[in-house]
């Protein structure tokens, strides 16, 4: 009776491991207005890097300066956000990420915003 | 017997006190939002887009913004601020004395949450302003 009893409280936190268990799941944001495309991406950082990389086109010919771009990557790579604008008008783009994560400028604001914070 | 149950309930309990705190934070979310306004020639558009990761390898966010206005008085902005809660700030505006297009996104990166808003309007003289709102946000989900 006692080794019954025993088995089921194993079972008992077995259950309560699995039902506890966290569910890292990817998630990610894509949003276009106009000339602008923004891309957003989080993901447990377990995954492989060409997952959680930002996406989106380089913009980085720097004689077009109406065409500018950031992307953020965290230091982990678990967290990536990306901006990109097309030739046109007038635009600007920023990014930002918790310490430690790198953003890159591409672009005409390329040569002074390249930031490791 | 009645006194091993008591014992099963207590582990039971310990084990649940100890595994749900650190895991209810753990998870990704991702969100954003966008606006275009455009009347006569004038056009303006803003978005932002933010992530939020928390694993046991640590917590991470990111965020972008962007503002892009055409026109004949065309002004752009964007900003992020912050360390581990960022704030987020894109204003795009243009026009030519009559007509007016603006959009104006703000995104919040918080611990646990992103949230993205833009409103936009355009107004043409005679006319009243037409207005729009949209927002993304998104959260950890709680375990």
């Amino acid at each position: 009776m006692i080794l019954r009893v025993k088995k089921l409280s194993h079972a008992y936190l077995l259950l309560a491991c699995f039902a506890t268990s966290p569910v890292l799941a990817q998630a990610s944001a894509s949003v276009t207005a106009g000339p602008l495309r923004g891309n957003a991406q989080a993901s447990p950082s377990n995954q492989p890097l060409n997952e959680r990389v930002a996406r989106g086109p380089r913009t980085d010919d720097t004689r077009n300066c109406d065409s500018r771009g950031v992307t953020v990557n965290s230091a982990n790579g678990s967290a990536s956000a990306s901006v990109t604008t097309s030739p046109g008008g007038s635009s600007a783009v920023a990014g930002g990420g918790s310490p430690g994560s790198r953003t890159q400028y591409f672009g005409c604001d390329a040569d002074h915003h390249r930031s490791e914070k | 017997m009645k006194a091993l149950l008591p014992k099963t309930l207590f582990s039971l309990a310990f084990a649940l006190t100890l595994a749900t705190p650190a895991l209810a934070q753990q998870g990704s979310a991702a969100a954003g939002s966008a606006g275009t306004a455009a009347v006569g020639g004038n056009s303006a558009s803003t978005l932002g887009a933010g992530a939020v990761s928390n694993s046991p390898k640590g917590d991470a966010s990111a965020l972008g913004m962007g503002a892009s206005a055409a026109g004949d008085n065309a002004k752009t902005r964007a900003g992020v601020h912050g360390n581990n809660n960022l704030n987020g700030n894109a204003m795009a505006m243009a026009h030519d004395g009559g007509d007016m297009a603006k959009s104006h996104t703000v995104c919040h990166d918080r611990s646990d949450s992103v949230d993205c808003r833009t409103k936009t309007m355009a107004h043409e003289p005679g006319g009243p302003p037409v207005k729009s709102t949209t927002e993304g946000e998104a959260t950890i989900p709680q375990q």
